[in-house]
């Protein structure tokens, strides 16, 4: 585990997809900037798409990078679903990153 | 259905009446162009629409009056009485039969192969045009045993610009059956060097399905063109001789291979998962030791399809993959420049014999991986000539398309990112240039404008030359403009292909209406930026009345350059050899006798120099000697003043970082035989800002 | 709500198709040709496009391209309608940016079946 500060907390809205994975990705950058472990919190995303799911991917590397912790939490069944539909289960949903915070 | 059945009698009625009209003022002016597509797309609505009803008899017998009408429209018939006649009987049949009840009577089946028969007699097309296939055609039958399949599937980069949603593809193949997918997540980037708008990912997906393996590749079908995909079945149902035993089957074949034992067998048996999709999960044999557990069913089958259909004598590669061939080729030929030297200077006969061998084998491949990105730009002038045609009619102008040169070769990068300007310059042409056919008419000129794209070589560069025969460009106005917006100075005169340019900049428009057509938010200065991008340059003549030519001067590649290597002081610097023309000493008497004027002879006239060692370095003391380079650019002749002339380079380009995307005299760097760097002039740049300034200084 | 909007300027298939995809539980918007559907987008951000290619005014792959060009828009998925199963038309909607086609005649489970096959379940 790495450094134990609290994390930044990421709330993502309804739809996590190509039209705004733009916008997602400065604020990505942004919350990068602040070194702290990242979560991201995941209850409210209904319908995601595999630019968004990438993109979290990216977010997740840029953690294992700088050696912060990152996670999902609060991923609901069919964002679950289609995460594990793209084999980035393993990658994603690791390590209690399920509904349990 | 019923109720839109109405509908469809309705709108074809009313396409109908229109049609009877339109043939009608046709007969008395069978040139136009607007009244034929008017036609044309009567027929074309009808059958679409009929087909949505299965009238089979209608679409079929609209089919054969559209194709006719298509051969018009093309220009490959032309419109007679006759013609006229069939497609007003044509027109009268259709009416009749979509009154009917039911598809057709067999009276209409009658009138309708009479009618045709006629028409493709006057078509000269007796041969039964190819009818759309109505009936789903049940290829596959029905395969009632599993088979594994591995999917290799790598989307590209762009794959979201053309709407693709990955997901829902995912979905649809684990709809069909047992479904494990592995993502490669490696060339995915940390956010630093992420493009949230590009795909990276690869998947290795296994699919156990009774679904045939054209069933499985239907899936691909809207992506097939955009990604690379490898579709292979490790167990075929055909291969095994009892369906209902295939679990148990591909587990000897394991067996059989030692790759797992009896006992793991019947642990996995015992779970009601596919074998295939366990034994990998549980990491008891990998993807490979299936794939070689079936490695002689495999060769069998290649041999078999080898011997059934035609060996094709190309194969498609990744353009990325030859990307990286040319990126190692050029680091290749770097290093060899390199022992080139070293072997110089060293009296070592072997190793000389072999540094010039290595220099023979590397500039063969280089010249070797160059031709493999060459392709024949005629495909994307193919493409305009739909471009064309549509724009001719949207605008109301006759126009043909010319295109020559089509086979010269261009790389692939370079043609990729000439489609847009290209676009842009043609619609230009179009819309601005060619005039309504009646003015032309007035000016004595053909009604009918023409367009020509024409390629070819010079030297290390392919030009491409867009030309119209339109009403050209006019001068005065666009210098008035020019100084109207600031562009121009009140007191700078600029020669012909400068006020021209003044077009190609931001925000310079003299279009007096917006068209459909131009209104579409790419300016001409983006033209210029793109060529510009690609190390080329634009070249603008034009003549009142009688049309405008635009040239754009390409390079063949972008990667390599043949350079000529110069020194300044310490600093060693690359001047494309394209634009060389010459190289010749420039004295101490020579600099006295022009030194104010900063002129020499050449060739007959006098052409300015600018001195380098100004430029890069300060303005320490002169060398006894220097040299001049004589250089063809954009803005004309001019002599660049050296130190010293090394030689003829070859260079590989290295982009410089973006952090260094505001220097404007350099293009680039390469990294020399002895390990240090020069820099890639822009000699563009650096002679428009030596006219700046000799401009200035009048 | 997923929202679609069909262009072709035939008001037969038009209304087919709207049929068709109100019973699959789609929102329907309409524009019968290029320029109606660029202006239908001016003001809405549909999930799917489906347009045919030969209309008047402006025809449905230069409607394509123009989709495409628009930052609001560009990744739209837009399906082309194409009477035959020509290989031309597809090639060329494909070179242009378009997701995929629906080969007429259709009817209500295919052209759901292949809305699913680009939008998703």
């Amino acid at each position: 585990m790495a450094r134990r500060t609290k994390p930044v907390v990421v709330n993502l809205d309804d739809e996590f997809q190509i039209h705004m994975v733009n916008d997602r990705f400065q604020e990505f950058l942004h919350v990068m900037e602040e070194e702290r472990p990242v979560e991201v919190d995941m209850s409210r995303v209904n319908s995601v798409d595999f630019a968004g799911l990438q993109l979290l991917y990216s977010l997740k590397r840029s953690c294992e990078e700088k050696d912060l912790d990152f996670r999902l939490s609060h991923v609901t069944p069919p964002v679950e679903q289609k995460i594990a539909l793209c084999g980035l289960d393993r990658e994603l949903l690791k390590d209690g990153a399920d509904g349990s915070v | 259905m019923d109720q839109f059945k109405q509908v469809f009698v309705e709108e074809a009625e009313e396409l109908l009446g229109t049609l009877e009209d339109n043939l009608l003022v046709l007969e008395d002016s069978p040139d136009d162009r607007d009244l034929i597509d008017a036609v044309f797309r009567v027929m074309h609505t009808i059958k679409g629409s009929a087909a949505m009803f299965d009238f089979k008899g209608i679409v079929d017998f609209t089919h054969v009056v559209e194709s006719v009408l298509d051969r018009v429209r093309n220009g490959e018939l032309t419109v007679s009485h006759e013609l006229i006649d069939l497609t007003l009987k044509s027109r009268d049949h259709i009416q009749s039969m979509i009154g009917s009840p039911s598809d057709v009577t067999p009276e209409h089946e009658a009138t309708s192969a009479v009618l045709i028969g006629a028409l493709e007699k006057l078509a000269g097309t007796e041969k039964k045009a190819p009818l759309p296939s109505v009936k789903k055609v049940q290829n596959d039958e029905d395969v009632e045993c599993y088979s594994l399949y591995r999917i290799l599937f790598i989307p590209d980069r762009e794959i979201f610009f053309s709407g693709t949603n990955l997901i829902a593809l995912l979905e649809e193949l684990q709809d069909l059956g047992e479904y494990s997918c592995y993502a490669y997540t490696s060339s995915i980037p940390s956010l630093a060097e992420y493009n949230p708008e590009m795909s990276y990912i690869r998947w290795e997906i296994y699919l156990t399905t009774k679904a045939s393996l054209n069933a499985v590749k239907d899936v691909f079908i809207f992506v097939e063109s955009s990604c690379e995909l490898e579709i292979s079945s490790l167990v075929e149902a055909s291969e095994l001789p009892d369906c209902l035993g295939e679990e148990k089957r591909l587990g000897e074949i394991l067996i059989g291979r030692g790759l797992i034992t009896p006992e793991e067998l019947s642990d996995v048996l015992s779970t009601q998962k596919p074998v295939g999709q366990i034994m990998m999960e549980n990491g008891l044999v990998s993807s490979t030791d299936v794939e070689s557990a079936l490695h002689q069913q495999q060769t069998e089958r290649k041999l078999r399809e080898k011997q059934g259909g035609e060996r094709e004598n190309t194969i498609r590669v990744k353009s990325e993959k030859l990307d990286s061939l040319v990126d190692s080729v050029g680091e290749l030929v770097t290093a060899q420049a390199r022992l080139s030297q070293i072997s110089s200077q060293y009296d070592d006969p072997s190793l000389n014999a072999l540094a010039e061998l290595i220099e023979r084998l590397s500039t063969e491949l280089r010249d070797n991986a160059m031709g493999l990105r060459m392709v024949p730009i005629g495909t994307t002038f193919s493409r305009f000539k739909r471009l064309v045609r549509d724009l001719s009619n949207s605008l109301g102008k006759e126009m043909t398309l010319v295109t020559r040169g089509g086979e010269t070769e261009l790389d692939k990068s370079v043609i990729d990112k000439l489609n847009d300007p290209l676009v842009h310059l043609i619609r230009n042409s179009i819309d601005h240039g060619i005039e309504a056919p009646e003015i032309r008419a007035e000016a004595g000129k053909k009604r009918e404008g023409t367009v020509s794209l024409v390629a070819d070589y010079s030297g290390a560069n392919v030009i491409i030359q867009i030309k119209d025969d339109g009403a050209g460009l006019d001068r005065e106005r666009i210098l008035a403009k020019g100084r109207e917006k600031g562009l121009v100075g009140p007191d700078e005169n600029l020669n012909e292909n400068e006020i021209f340019k003044l077009i190609l900049q931001p925000g310079f428009s003299t279009a007096q209406k917006i068209t459909d057509v131009s209104g579409r938010g790419v300016g001409m200065d983006v033209v210029s930026k793109e060529i510009e991008s690609l190390g080329g340059s634009i070249f603008i003549t034009s003549t009142v009345g009688k049309g405008t030519t635009i040239s754009l001067s390409l390079p063949l590649t972008l990667a390599i350059i043949e350079g000529l290597l110069v020194r300044i002081g310490d600093e060693k610097f690359v001047i494309p050899l394209a634009s060389v023309q010459a190289c010749l000493e420039l004295g101490q008497e020579d600099r006295e006798a022009h030194r104010e004027k900063r002129l020499f002879p050449f060739r007959g006239g006098m052409v300015p120099y600018i001195r380098l060692r100004e430029l890069f370095l300060d303005r320490r003391e002169l060398p006894d000697r220097e040299h001049l380079v004589v250089t063809q650019t954009e803005n004309g002749i001019f002599g660049i003043v050296v130190d010293e002339v090394i030689g003829d380079y070859q260079t590989v380009i290295k982009n410089l970082g973006r952090l260094y995307k505001n220097l404007q005299l350099i293009t680039g760097a390469t990294i020399l035989g002895d390990g240090t760097m020069a820099l890639i002039l822009d000699l563009n740049k650096i002679t428009a800002l030596a006219k700046v300034e000799s401009t200035a200084s009048l | 709500m997923k929202q679609i909007l069909i262009v072709d300027d035939s008001r037969t298939v038009r209304d087919s198709l709207k049929f068709f995809l109100k019973e699959g539980g789609y929102d329907v918007l309409e524009g019968a040709d290029g320029v109606e559907a660029l202006k239908v987008l001016e003001t809405a951000r549909p999930n799917l496009i489906i347009t045919d290619v030969n209309m008047p005014n402006m025809d449905g792959l230069t409607l394509l391209e123009n989709v495409r060009k628009s930052p609001d828009h560009k990744f739209i998925p837009v399906l082309v309608l194409t009477t035959e199963s020509q290989q031309s038309i597809m090639e060329k909607g494909k070179a242009l940016g378009a997701t995929g086609w629906i080969v007429k005649p259709f009817d209500s489970q295919k052209v759901l079946a292949v809305i699913k096959k680009v939008l998703g379940g």
